[in-house]
């Protein structure tokens, strides 16, 4: 495989590859020629960073650009002022910082309050985004089993699902202020939809009745699970069909 | 000096010869969009990374007399950026915790791709330490060499590409591409 390039064996150009995939050392770019598994390698890498790239973009606002251009023309105006400003500033940031420590007190206590009052309406946030989104047709069980377990390493990568033939991947739900997996399965009495929250569990696994549905929160580990069906046998048999397939490999 | 005609690259410019106006609007316009790109993903909110990059560029605009050379230029200005953030970060951290905590801002409402593979990366990406995560965000979205993310991090270049090789590993492992721990293994 690499015996020809003496200068970089593939243990070291796999290392390179991982540290800096655009190196322009002759040495490289003369073993990624002569080894078509590095070249591989390489490629990999490349096309993992052109993704990840390309997750990361958006697009600039327009008024930002302005205000940033704006902004410096501001500056220059305010460059004449005098030090009458400068003490009103002073004054300003005063009266700021004493307005920002009161407001820091009440968020403080706001902030622990949200937490619970977040968990709460847990529950109806899903149910709600569920009744709005409609059931996506069925796809390859290969593929949703694949895309779910990915998703779900990416939450924490102990945890897999066995593939589950009856799976039916939906999307990445944003779900309001939540993120989560949110996936269907087909049961022998309906179907049921899922969605893993990440977070902190809930105490107790919990079933109630809401808008028409039957829900269960089931705390797990780094967060809930939610599961919602028309029929109380549905939801059994998603909530046995899940415990069997969701494993943690630690 | 008239700021207009000058038809060379962002890079190539010669900063001595041009207006302070002029340098802060080549600036905005060779830098302004790989910044807010930066600065969103680390703020996590579009209207902090507007706020934070407003405060940069002021910064930046204070002290446009210090910068000598376009070339670094971008590294200067993401420098300035990075303070400014940190300073923020400090000044506001109740709010930056609160929303880390509580995954409360979905990537859909900032503007990302919601794909489940682009999800997918910027999770693995985010769980990544920061000691890894911030050299391969510099590399990955500002563009910038080992050499230049060893001086915007104030550590050796050498420690540069070990944190970046680890980072790459750990994303690999993460989105299940490579499951085992030692190098070389590429699962097919």
């Amino acid at each position: 495989m690499s015996e020809q390039n003496q200068n970089l064996d593939c243990l070291e150009f796999q290392r390179l590859c991982l540290s800096d995939p655009d190196n322009q050392q002759a040495a490289f770019a003369e073993h990624a020629h002569n080894c078509t598994q590095c070249m591989g390698y390489l490629n990999e890498v490349k096309a993992m960073d052109s993704s990840l790239r390309d997750s990361l973009d958006v697009r600039t606002p327009g008024d930002l650009i302005a205000r940033l251009q704006l902004q410096q023309e501001m500056q220059q105006t305010r460059g004449r002022c005098g030090l009458f400003k400068a003490a009103a500033l002073a004054a300003l940031l005063t009266a700021g910082s004493v307005l920002l420590a009161g407001w820091w007190q009440v968020q403080h206590w706001q902030t622990e309050q949200q937490v619970e009052q977040d968990y709460q309406q847990l529950l109806a946030v899903v149910v709600e985004h569920v009744q709005g989104e409609a059931f996506t047709p069925v796809w390859e069980f290969t593929k949703a089993n694949r895309t779910a377990n990915t998703l779900l390493a990416s939450y924490d990568d102990a945890l897999q699902l066995y593939p589950m033939s009856n799976l039916q991947f939906s999307r990445i739900c944003p779900m309001g202020e939540y993120r989560g997996l949110h996936a269907t399965l087909q049961t022998d009495h309906g179907q049921i939809t899922f969605v893993y929250l990440r977070g902190q569990p809930l105490g107790d696994l919990l079933d109630t009745a809401y808008q028409g549905f039957i829900t269960r929160v089931k705390p797990v580990r780094g967060g809930n699970l939610v599961l919602i069906a028309r029929d109380m046998r549905a939801l059994e048999q998603g909530a046995a069909d899940l415990s069997r397939a969701m494993y943690w490999d630690i | 000096m008239s700021d207009s005609g000058n038809q060379t690259g962002p890079d190539q410019v010669n900063y001595a010869m041009i207006s302070k106006k002029r340098k802060y609007a080549l600036l905005i316009e060779a830098h302004a969009q790989d910044l807010y790109k930066y600065a969103l993903w680390l703020c996590k909110d579009k209207v902090m990374a507007e706020d934070v990059m407003q405060e940069a560029f002021l910064r930046a605009w204070k002290s446009l007399d210090s910068l000598r050379e376009a070339k670094a230029a971008k590294g200067w200005l993401f420098t300035i950026f990075r303070r400014e953030h940190a300073r923020q970060f400090e000044r506001k951290q109740f709010q930056y915790r609160d929303v880390e905590s509580m995954d409360t801002l979905a990537d859909a409402q900032i503007g990302y791709d919601d794909s489940p593979q682009a999800f997918a990366l910027r999770n693995a990406l985010r769980r990544l330490p920061a000691e890894y995560r911030e050299p391969l965000e510099l590399q990955v979205l500002g563009g910038f060499s080992c050499e230049e993310i060893a001086s915007l991090l104030d550590i050796s270049t050498s420690a540069v590409m070990t944190r970046l090789f680890r980072a790459r590993k750990k994303m690999r492992h993460y989105l299940g591409v490579e499951a085992a721990p030692e190098l070389g293994l590429v699962k097919k």
